[in-house]
């Protein structure tokens, strides 16, 4: 496959699942999948967030335009960790390899979206670009109507929802909203798959794993198992991630 | 007339209508022995918001609270498990404060109740004599059966399962009969048959009453144990005599 991008995996440390995954590691497994970015963030969940986001800027700028870093924001931390967030990001983005997303878990970290805190935070992404990462989890129904009203309120930024697409009241809630896209991770193969597309179209859908919680191989094999064209699987594989982030060429490194 | 303790009482500033969850009443007064005379009752065990990430300035604001008071009140210290050491330190911390237990709400934390995040968390309230409150309810996390793996795993420690997991409280009761070391705590516990049977089939002497006021209204939660037509001495012990036996050094006036 050429220049395969994975929109959604994570390095780091989770306690409370008992995940680990170093960038070493993660970097492995995309060669052996012939992964050639990857979307990484830390773990949400992790025992030190912010040490967590600061690993993943590192191994970003160690391996420039392969690994495409995302930053956690906490809402649930104190207001003084909050306020300290949007500062440093603005100062990450003059490293050499930038944040290109945020991720806010609104499982993780049970918050009010429609707070104008989130607002703000948001208007800062659509002013540096950022995409919006919004990270719900097996149980999300309650707060997705947060996470598809605050899309609605900013229709400038692209908002990125791993996994959800495969239960249908996600497609409804997000489904008419172009803003939004979606992740191939943890689905059900064509079955789930083929419903997302007809539903909200080729170009909303990207491919992810959620490694390592999953394996990228194995999330792989169901996207080519899933009955696709060779143009639908093109945009899902590569296509449409280098648009969104802006990628002319594959990273031939 | 039985003494009436409170087991489940929150202590909340301003700060919880900040982006954290809106599920709190109205009621924001932080004038806790006002609270408790408002609500006729003979103590209280008390703790803050369990939603902040790493709540150890919120465990520092209820200590201050507690130490000015002059009524009967036991402090209990929250802890977000996924925080690892940083969790286990904050459970020592809290006991020489004074704290005399320990809360976890999974549901803040997206943290499953048989996490191995939550084992150093009750190895260390077993080794210090004090109980782990857990809230219970209807998400994976928090349901009773998880709850009842980790109780089963430390018959030294002691659990007060919070909510009784709510409606349903079949595998609340299962749990119970096989690990002797869970206590149950009423707040919420909107199945009163399974209330009540779980007083007959588990024993009075193992069910506290709580209101978790004031996100629930106290005064209806109160009302729901007298209403479940109690003979006097299952009142007095889910009144108080079950609070008393879990925390035996303290005594309500």
């Amino acid at each position: 496959m050429n220049g395969l991008i994975d929109v959604h995996t994570h390095i780091g440390v989770d306690l409370g699942d008992d995940r680990r995954q170093s960038a070493g590691e993660l970097l492995a497994s995309m060669d052996a999948a012939g992964v050639a970015h990857a979307v990484v963030s830390t773990f949400e969940g992790g025992p030190d967030v912010e040490a967590g986001n600061l690993e993943v800027l590192r191994a970003s700028s160690a391996e420039v335009g392969r690994l495409l870093p995302f930053v956690v924001f906490v809402p649930t931390e104190t207001p003084a960790v909050r306020a300290r967030f949007v500062p440093r990001l603005r100062d990450w983005m003059a490293r050499d390899a930038p944040p290109v997303g945020i991720v806010l878990n609104p499982t993780m970290h049970p918050c009010d979206l429609s707070h104008p805190e989130i607002d703000r935070l948001v208007d800062v992404c659509a002013e540096l670009g950022l995409v919006v990462m919004l990270h719900y989890m097996a149980q999300w129904s309650d707060a997705a109507d947060g996470g598809a009203r605050l899309a609605r309120r900013h229709p400038d930024v692209t908002f990125l929802v791993p996994s959800i697409g495969w239960i249908p009241a996600g497609i409804e809630l997000f489904g008419d909203l172009g803003n939004v896209l979606f992740d191939t991770s943890k689905s059900y193969g064509r079955m789930t798959v083929q419903p997302l597309l007809a539903t909200v179209g080729v170009e909303r859908v990207l491919f992810g794993s959620g490694s390592p919680e999953t394996e990228v191989e194995n999330e792989l094999g169901k996207l080519h198992a899933s009955d696709l064209t060779d143009a639908d699987l093109s945009s899902i594989s590569y296509g449409n991630a280098r648009r969104v982030f802006g990628m002319s060429a594959p990273w031939s490194g | 007339m039985s003494a009436t303790i409170d087991a489940h009482f929150h202590l909340l500033d301003s700060s919880c209508h900040e982006v954290l969850p809106r599920i709190w009443s109205d009621e924001r007064r932080v004038d806790l022995d006002e609270r408790i005379d408002g609500a006729g009752l003979d103590g209280a065990v008390v703790f803050g918001n369990p939603f902040y990430w790493n709540p150890t300035e919120e465990n520092l604001r209820v200590r201050e609270l507690t130490r000015r008071s002059g009524k009967p009140v036991i402090p209990v210290g929250l802890v977000n498990p996924r925080l690892g050491k940083v969790a286990v330190d904050e459970v020592r911390r809290c006991y020489d404060n004074g704290f005399r237990g320990i809360k976890v709400r999974p549901d803040s934390y997206a943290l499953s109740a048989a996490s191995p995040a939550m084992r150093p968390v009750i190895e260390t309230t077993a080794e210090l004599g004090i109980p782990l409150l857990i809230h219970s309810g209807r998400t994976a996390w928090s349901h009773p059966l998880t709850i009842g793996d980790l109780a089963r795993d430390y018959p030294e420690a002691t659990v007060v399962m919070q909510h009784m997991f709510d409606l349903n409280g079949d595998s609340a009761i299962r749990v119970a009969a096989q690990s002797p070391n869970v206590y149950f705590e009423t707040s919420c516990a909107i199945g009163t048959p399974y209330l009540r049977r779980a007083i007959n089939e588990i024993g009075a002497d193992r069910v506290m009453f709580g209101s978790d006021s004031p996100a629930l209204d106290g005064a209806a939660e109160l009302a729901k144990i007298h209403n479940l037509g109690l003979a006097d001495d299952q009142l007095a012990s889910v009144l108080s005599g079950t609070a008393l036996t879990v925390w035996p050094m303290e005594r309500a006036s």
